[in-house]
């Protein structure tokens, strides 16, 4: 698997019991137009995978992953002080609702 | 630079029409010299969609497509385990059906609808005054062609559950 580290990373995250979850403004407004909410995207951060890395400001993540009904998703989020906050920078759906 | 937000409207995050009262906080970042990124930050949203999800099946007007769908997400079902979860009926394709408003679910259905989700959701949110009889009771109106869900407005409160202490989501009603 490409970009492990950064994976066990996300996971790590998402296991810490004070995990901060924001989102961007951006972000909200692509979930509603898209009909994903926070449902979906935690679905994709707990099963997805990583698919790109890179640091800039931030270290930023790209996750790919199946919501609840299958759709495909990606998520660009940036890792934030301490590993404790998620930064969900922006949201899109891959694929059509089915 | 962190801002409380009075009245934040969650309902992109959780699917259904969710104003969080003084529970949210607006974070301003600079990204470079001039670009400013605004984040919403608001705590344990699962709690609060949770907590959302019990309010809705304990409201009396009839589910929209729409919210049929969030509460499953919600509950964190596929229509294939909601419909195990009603007990077999209805079908997978009627519940597509119902959540595409093409079609809309009959009293009884929806309140077996509802007591899944409940049932389902129920431990996440300790702040709501939730019981099974509490759905069963109530009386469903409207005809589900309706284009406005109602308005859940939720508050973080310190509650009491199982001998602990712990902030919750409770709704604005109960809190006042």
């Amino acid at each position: 698997m490409k970009f492990h580290a950064e994976q066990r990373r996300l996971v790590t995250i998402l296991t810490d019991g004070h995990c901060v979850i924001r989102y961007s403004k951006h972000a909200t407004e692509e979930m509603a137009n898209d009909a994903i909410t926070h449902a979906d995207v935690l679905k994709v951060l707990r099963t997805g995978q990583v698919t790109w890395f890179e640091v800039k400001k931030d270290e930023i993540v790209h996750v790919e992953g199946a919501d609840i009904d299958g759709r495909r998703i990606r998520l660009v989020v940036g890792l934030r002080d301490q590993l404790i906050v998620l930064q969900i920078i922006t949201v899109m759906a891959l694929t059509n609702s089915i | 630079m962190a801002t409380e937000i009075a009245r934040y409207d969650a309902s992109a995050l959780v699917g259904l029409n969710v104003i969080v009262v003084n529970g949210a906080k607006e974070i301003i970042e600079v990204n470079g010299e001039h670009e400013q990124v605004s984040y919403i930050e608001v705590p344990d949203i699962e709690g609060l969609s949770a907590a959302a999800a019990l309010l809705r099946c304990m409201m009396p007007q009839k589910l929209l497509g729409s919210e049929i769908r969030a509460l499953r997400k919600i509950a964190g079902m596929t229509a294939r385990e909601l419909s195990e979860a009603m007990g077999g009926q209805p079908a997978i394709e009627t519940i597509s059906r119902w959540e595409n408003d093409h079609e809309f679910a009959g009293g009884y259905a929806e309140s077996v609808l509802r007591l899944a989700i409940c049932e389902r959701v129920k431990e996440c949110a300790p702040g709501i005054d939730y019981s099974a009889d509490k759905v069963n009771r109530v009386k469903l109106i409207g005809n589900g062609k309706q284009t406005k869900a109602p308005v859940i407005e939720l508050r973080r409160m310190l509650v009491r559950h199982d001998h602990r202490t712990n902030n919750s989501w409770t709704a604005e009603l109960q809190a006042a």
